[in-house]
């Protein structure tokens, strides 16, 4: 049995593990960050082009990779956390024992599992596919149908798995509507004369930039905005697919034939973590994701040493999960310099006890 | 089209079905409208399966239709199906057989009421005593017919004559299988293979060496929708969504169309008479019509039944294509002679629809 002793360990190798590892690794501290994949980087490994100025994924990742090289350990497959009041123990499949007296999670989050919308035809229909899986296309520049053929007709239906009671899913997860914009007008640059249509519930773009994009995919790229909701996909005897949805500003049922359809999933909470430790477990909130996203921090779990950030704890994008993570890495730099004065105050008693 | 892909959905979607002792309740209309499917179940079951079926003289209509339309109470309904379950109980059963998919669905409808208002059910357990001095238990079973044939479809399989084969090249019949919309769609998990992708008659078809065609326009209504039809202004509705579904498969070629409830057997049989009519189109090949069987006709069939003694010639479309295709042995003189041996009267011969 390995033992091995650190001041935070972090679990989940994406943008917000990595950035809190390159700000802890910074002040002084001693840190792991454990990841359960055989490559760390997270979800960001999964995409080719960021919006909204279509920056290159890896460029963003590999600087943090650099950085934390050292510090990552991969295919970790968690077996056990405990806690003592002093620290952590974490124990993976090797027998390797990792103890800290702070614990970082950042497990991020699950691509939404399309198949749950059974009338949407995914797993079962050829060409209908996920955002995740279009932007895989999109990396290796090999947009086609299962025939071989380039698709002329593309729908992309937002919302799956996101603000659907029917799955459980009340929450909006904030970055899809972008996504599926930043893939429409990726088609229309690659795919000339593509015709895109995405269907939406609400366009949901808070973000800066992003009505710069949404613009831009109506003015440059022709891309069709239709207010509807998907009900059924069908595939025709000659492979096109039959959507039929309903058309919410009309009021209207239609259909459209196509010959792709791309499925904005939302995203959902890993729960690799909290399935293995109630202490995690405990602190999900109403939405299935970590904390109680409340403004006052001081009623976040983030207190005792374990402390949560990034997509674990809501939707994010990038940046925001960066900037999340970057925040509660100076909350665990004043918990470890807090537990560290408190030991040498503890000390200092000691040898004025022993010595009076 | 993803075979693999369905099956993840019908390994989803199971149910218990019990293995033998069945109290059989029957449909109101389907004596009518296709006098031999009925009784061809009850001698699958008793004579080809060896199992004990009972038939009640003394149950009664479930009031579906009725219902459905807004000319009986919900109250009425549910003290006439607590009716039924005291015969069943007062008969020794316990497994309740239901032959009609409206009256499926209603029994699901009001089991699910009770179970979240148990109130309700105590009112109308007061309702049927105040009214008939009986008492009702809730059944341990409760399934439509074609769930019993499912769960005994390789065994009917394995005894059959004839198989879902088109003799004169070799090649599995196609297909087409229409699920009554209560079946599934108003409770998903009480059905065999979910709502979206119901498995309950493709299993069967497989089974009998089939192939089912999977048209745009399989999920739709067969056209009968209770409003749609007994309201007359609306009847346009009813033949319109026929003809868009017939529209849908004819590409595929069907050679058959399979479904499990008494409308849609009667919708897509009748009105391929009133759209060759209407609108001089056939479906089948060389004028003939696509043949309708309910279920338990095909697996008759298959085992070698008669198909005059199953009653066929009651339906509106021909059925002698698929016979030659499937190879039964049959006597065309005798398609209107009845059990007695007296001529039965003959249809008229329509313009275009072909009739032998």
């Amino acid at each position: 049995m390995k033992r091995t002793e650190a001041d935070c360990i972090i679990i989940g190798a994406g943008p917000a593990g990595l950035k809190a590892g390159t700000i802890l690794q910074s002040l002084g501290y001693k840190i792991f960050i454990l990841e359960k994949e055989y490559q760390p980087g997270g979800k960001l490994l999964l995409w080719n082009t960021l919006f909204p100025h279509d920056e290159s994924a890896m460029e963003i990742l590999n600087p943090l990779l650099k950085d934390q090289k050292k510090n990552i350990m991969t295919s970790v497959q968690i077996e056990t956390i405990t806690k003592s009041p002093e620290e952590f123990t974490v124990a993976d499949q090797n027998q390797t024992i990792y103890t800290s007296p702070a614990l970082f999670i950042s497990t991020g989050f699950k691509p939404f599992n399309a198949g749950r919308k059974e009338e949407y035809g995914y797993g079962i229909y050829d060409n209908v596919i996920t955002s995740v899986e279009l932007e895989d296309k999109l990396k290796n520049n090999n947009i086609t149908m299962t025939n071989g053929k380039v698709p002329g007709k593309v729908a992309m239906i937002h919302c799956v798995g996101s603000r659907d009671i029917k799955v459980g899913n009340e929450y909006c997860s904030s970055v899809c509507c972008i996504t599926g914009i930043k893939q429409a007008m990726e088609l229309g640059k690659r795919i000339p004369g593509i015709q895109v249509s995405c269907l939406y519930m609400d366009l949901r773009l808070n973000g800066r930039f992003y009505e710069d994009n949404y613009k831009m995919a109506q003015m440059s790229h022709k891309i069709q905005f239709i207010r509807g909701r998907l009900s059924e996909t069908n595939e025709d005897v000659d492979g096109s697919l039959v959507i039929r949805y309903e058309d919410t500003l009309a009021g209207k049922p239609a259909k459209m034939i196509v010959d792709m359809i791309v499925l904005l999933v939302g995203m959902q909470l890993d729960k690799s973590v909290s399935r293995i430790c109630p202490l995690i477990n405990e602190q999900t909130g109403t939405d299935g994701f970590f904390g109680t996203g409340k403004i006052d921090f001081s009623s976040n779990p983030q207190k005792d040493g374990l402390f949560f950030a990034g997509a674990c704890t809501g939707p994010k994008n990038i940046t925001e999960s960066m900037n999340e993570a970057s925040r509660v890495a100076f909350e665990v730099h004043h918990f470890l310099k807090n537990s560290l004065i408190s030991e040498i105050h503890d000390r200092h008693d000691r040898f004025r006890l022993q010595n009076s | 089209m993803k075979v693999d892909g369905k099956k993840v959905f019908w390994n989803e979607y199971q149910k218990d079905i019990a293995d033998d002792q069945y109290y059989f309740v029957r449909s109101c209309i389907r004596q009518n409208f296709f006098p031999g499917a009925e009784e061809a179940f009850i001698r699958i079951l008793r004579n080809d399966l060896g199992k004990d079926l009972y038939t009640d003289p003394n149950h009664t209509t479930c009031t579906g239709i009725g219902y459905h339309v807004d000319l009986v109470k919900l109250e009425t309904t549910m003290t006439v199906i607590a009716r039924q379950f005291s015969l069943m109980a007062e008969a020794g059963y316990h497994n309740f057989v239901i032959s009609c998919v409206t009256s499926f669905g209603l029994y699901n409808e009001i089991l699910d009421i009770w179970e979240k208002h148990p109130e309700i059910e105590e009112q109308v357990r007061d309702y049927l005593y105040r009214s008939t001095e009986r008492e009702f238990r809730i059944p341990e079973n409760l399934v439509h017919a074609s769930d019993i044939i499912f769960k005994f479809k390789d065994q009917i399989a394995a005894k059959t004559r004839y198989k879902l084969v088109n003799q004169y090249t070799g090649k599995p019949l196609q297909v087409v299988e229409h699920i009554g919309c209560h079946y599934a769609k108003i409770f998903p998990e009480k059905g065999i293979g979910g709502a979206e992708h119901p498995y309950v008659l493709a299993g069967l078809i497989e089974s009998l060496g089939g192939e089912v065609i999977d048209y745009p326009e399989k999920r739709m209504c067969c056209g009968f929708g209770f409003r749609q039809y007994f309201i007359k202004a609306s009847r346009g509705y009813s033949l319109s969504c026929t003809y868009r579904k017939m529209k849908s498969m004819e590409p595929y070629q069907p050679d058959l169309i399979v479904t499990n409830c008494p409308g849609c057997n009667f919708f897509f049989d009748r009105w391929q008479y009133v759209i060759s009519e209407t609108k001089g189109e056939t479906y089948g090949e060389e004028g003939n019509g696509i043949p309708v069987l309910t279920y338990e006709e095909v697996a008759a069939l298959a085992l070698g039944y008669d198909p005059w003694h199953l009653g066929l010639q009651m339906h509106q479309v021909a059925v002698e294509p698929l016979l030659g295709k499937m190879g039964v042995d049959y006597d065309p003189a005798v398609k209107y002679i009845g059990f007695s041996g007296k001529q039965l009267s003959k249809p008229q011969i329509p313009d275009l629809l072909k009739v032998y």
